[in-house]
């Protein structure tokens, strides 16, 4: 992969956004995945939110439900 | 049947439907990884309803319905491939479930809105050929790119699917004057 600096950003639009669609679900792929392993290796909602940059609010709003709802689903 | 019972039969199955669609699209978003259902989930939830019409309108124009998953996945990878970053393989991304919050995009609530304005312009009741003549309806998104890809062009697969509309509902009255 080339350097971040050189990276190309599509000059149409309709593929500058649909280029930034695919980048946020990877972007979310990476951040379920990864928050998944975090807990599981036993941080804490505080830790994932710090690293992640956002509140604990936010994280629990956006992985904790879910994660107890799959979890009582999958029982 | 009196007109009114035809009507209100056709709108129970429409809503019937409507519910199938939009839990077949959750499925399908939770399948592709994508965190809310958008019209690309429609679309595929609609092709697998078994009145089969939203298949058909694809057949008419000469489409494979089977492509439009991969179709679906293709868009996403040459959008990245646009900023200059190679696919990640799905097993390197791990198969981490969805968080159950697959809630329908703001455009995917629009293509169901047209869906049922065709529901209410033809009464056929084929929410599926419905589903494909809203989404052809659209005019930007990872629906409608996917389906660029494939080479289809949608005013013709919103004609196909008007057609196979009022087919299916012709099926469905011969189907009920042979019981």
């Amino acid at each position: 992969m080339p350097p971040l600096t050189q990276l190309p950003v599509p000059e149409d639009p309709a593929d500058a956004l649909a280029a930034v669609v695919a980048l946020r679900r990877l972007a979310d792929r990476i951040e379920r995945a990864a928050v998944d392993r975090a807990v599981d290796e036993g941080w804490t909602w505080s830790q994932v939110a710090e690293a992640l940059g956002v509140s604990k609010q936010a994280v629990h709003k956006r992985h904790a439900d879910g994660r107890e709802r799959a979890k009582r689903e999958s029982r | 049947m009196s007109r009114k019972s035809h009507a209100m039969k056709t709108h129970a199955t429409g809503s019937r439907a409507v519910k199938a669609v939009v839990l077949g699209a959750e499925q399908h978003a939770e399948g592709l990884g994508d965190s809310s259902s958008g019209p690309e989930h429609l679309l595929l939830a609609a092709l697998d309803l078994p009145d089969g019409a939203a298949r058909r309108s694809f057949e008419r124009i000469s489409a494979d319905p089977d492509g439009v998953r991969d179709a679906i996945i293709r868009t996403h990878e040459e959008a990245l491939r646009g900023v200059g970053i190679e696919p990640v393989a799905e097993e390197r991304l791990g198969r981490s479930p969805g968080r159950g919050r697959e809630r329908l995009t703001s455009p995917a609530a629009h293509a169901i809105r047209l869906a049922a304005s065709e529901s209410k312009r033809d009464r056929t009741g084929a929410f599926g050929a419905h589903i494909v003549a809203g989404i052809a309806q659209l005019e930007r998104g990872t629906a409608v790119r996917a389906l660029e890809a494939m080479g289809i062009d949608r005013d013709e697969l919103l004609v196909a699917a008007r057609v196979e509309a009022v087919k299916a509902a012709r099926r469905r009255e011969e189907e009920r004057d042979e019981d």
